[in-house]
């Protein structure tokens, strides 16, 4: 649905997308995973055909979304800015977008997407007056007003309270799963992108570092960890110590009484049998599953990003 | 639905905008009032009845349509809006007239105000009937709008076209160049000399041509507009 091939981005001669490969599936939802400035909003704006790439193609639908108008229908946006007039209700707002889009039932839709959204009782009042967390849902009708087959989200819950961000984050899913959307979605929120999507794509300075499913990822870039509590302080030390002198042990953090050893293998038993044979008590031994964050970190580090 | 009424469904938006907006409604009354009131009350030195309608009709037309299209074009852009509508189905023409057409229509509106304002204090003070002649009145109905559309496609163009900093730069010359000329009252030293003239059918063909003129030069720059020029300037 969407096909990125071979994307470069220059401006003013200095490179900032450089050979960027990725394909969207119908029904994916994509996270687009980047620190600031890493070009997730500049490659989103060469998809939508705001921006021309220096060479490569982005396609969507097998076309380039450029000038083409009636493929722009099948499009749905949600970008930094919502895309609001604070001088118009939230009804008039839909309405005006509603006729852009040349949408048929004009009142019926309106009405549905309100309840959608959790706005019905405010549809008169005024967007000025909206929270952020309000305009950010409203947007969100705005972008599926004219039922479209993708979407396009930028940061769709940067700035906003953890209530309202959940509530995003929900209606984004139930986008996804109610209505089968394919969703790009830009962010630099982990914790949104593990919740929310099916594959994603890191980038950074312009190039993709890793491009799989989280779970991919996880298994390729998640060094199996073993997270040991001791009982005794004192023992911390020597419990370090011993740790590290094992060949199969590659790295040791400790936090207080919590030890946090990355292993070659998974060798939870083993690691228990030669602490209590050295007379070190343990309250409790578990694996560890490495999580998106780490791995972006990870990525982002080798890269050497400062965060 | 064509882009001509897609375009429409721009300019309606765009007016109701403009006119919810408290704020940028008092400038307009302020400016177009003023104009009619003082001109008239203090002006008489340097207008004739004919001369402060010609120039009350063009001026406040012109200045309030500047103050519109900052609204229209500007603000839209500063806010990032004008990238949601760049996705959208309309093309950059259509929306680039509806929104000329959406500034223009509540700038003319408030031209023809302060040339109802100027009648108005003229027969009051003058204690005669003073209207205006048919040139003036052809002015009003024909020229004044086509010159108040000419004008803000051009600054539309520019406010799309330029980033922020050079945007502020054009408002304040054109504050400049245009605010001695709608207060002659309080600048008539300056201007006295070049405003002192007869307005006859000479002078609204000038103005007709100069629109016009402004039109085609706008028409002839739109072909340098892109999207890629309006997002890459966006602050």
């Amino acid at each position: 649905m969407i096909d990125v091939q071979d994307l470069t981005k220059k401006f003013s001669g200095k490179t900032v997308l450089n050979g960027i490969n990725f394909q969207v599936k119908e029904g994916e939802i994509f996270g687009y995973l980047g620190p600031n400035g890493a070009g997730k909003t500049t490659t989103m704006r060469i998809i939508l055909g705001l921006l021309k790439p220096a060479s490569g193609r982005a396609l969507v639908f097998g076309k380039e979304l450029g000038d083409n108008d009636d493929l722009r229908r099948r499009v749905g946006v949600l970008l930094e800015n919502d895309g609001l007039y604070e001088g118009l209700s939230a009804y008039e707002n839909l309405n005006y977008y509603a006729q852009l889009y040349s949408v048929s039932d004009i009142g019926g839709t309106i009405k549905n997407l309100l309840v959608f959204v959790g706005l019905s009782d405010r549809q008169n009042d005024r967007v000025g007056v909206f929270s952020k967390g309000m305009k950010r849902r409203l947007a969100l009708a705005r972008s599926i007003i004219h039922d479209p087959e993708v979407l396009f989200y930028d940061e769709p819950s940067a700035g906003l309270d953890p209530e309202a961000q959940k509530l995003v984050r929900d209606l984004i899913l139930r986008l996804a799963k109610e209505k089968g959307r394919t969703i790009f979605l830009n962010s630099h929120d982990l914790d949104e992108v593990q919740r929310v999507c099916s594959k994603i794509a890191i980038l950074q300075r312009g190039e993709i570092k890793a491009y799989d499913t989280v779970e991919n990822l996880r298994r390729k870039f998640g060094k199996p960890a073993v997270e040991i509590a001791l009982a005794d302080n004192e023992e911390a030390e020597k419990a370090l110590d011993l740790l590290n002198s094992l060949d199969y042990v590659s790295e040791c953090e400790r936090d207080g009484l919590r030890i946090i050893a990355i292993i070659k293998d998974e060798k939870t038993s083993t690691i228990l049998n030669v602490l209590m044979k050295e007379g070190i008590r343990v309250e409790e031994v578990k694996k560890v599953t490495k999580s998106l964050e780490d791995i972006y970190l990870n990525i982002v580090r080798q890269s050497g990003e400062k965060i | 639905m064509s882009s001509r009424n897609m375009a429409l469904v721009v300019a309606r938006k765009e007016i109701k905008n403009v006119i919810r907006n408290k704020g940028l409604l008092f400038g307009g009354l302020w400016f177009g009032g003023m104009f009619g009131v003082l001109n008239v009350l203090f002006g008489g030195q340097v207008f004739s009845f004919n001369n402060s309608v010609f120039s009350a009709a063009l001026l406040v037309g012109v200045f309030v349509g500047f103050m519109f299209s900052a609204q229209v074009f500007l603000r839209e852009k500063r806010e990032k809006i004008i990238e949601t509508m760049l996705c959208t189905p309309l093309n950059l023409k259509s929306i680039w007239f509806g929104k000329v057409l959406g500034a223009t229509v509540p700038a003319y509106l408030f031209s023809l105000l302060s040339v109802t304002l100027v009648i108005i204090i003229s027969n009051i003070t003058m204690r005669s009937l003073l209207l205006p002649s048919l040139a003036i009145l052809i002015h009003i109905l024909v020229v004044v709008p086509v010159f108040i559309a000419s004008t803000i496609s051009l600054i539309g163009f520019c406010q799309f076209l330029l980033g922020m900093r050079e945007n502020k730069i054009i408002s304040y010359l054109i504050i400049l160049v245009l605010f001695p000329f709608m207060y002659p009252s309080i600048f008539s030293g300056l201007i006295q000399g070049n405003m002192n003239v007869v307005i006859s059918w000479s002078e609204v063909v000038v103005c007709l041509i100069v629109s016009v003129l402004l039109l085609s030069l706008t028409t002839y720059l739109s072909r340098y507009l892109s999207k890629e020029k309006i997002v890459t300037t966006i602050p």
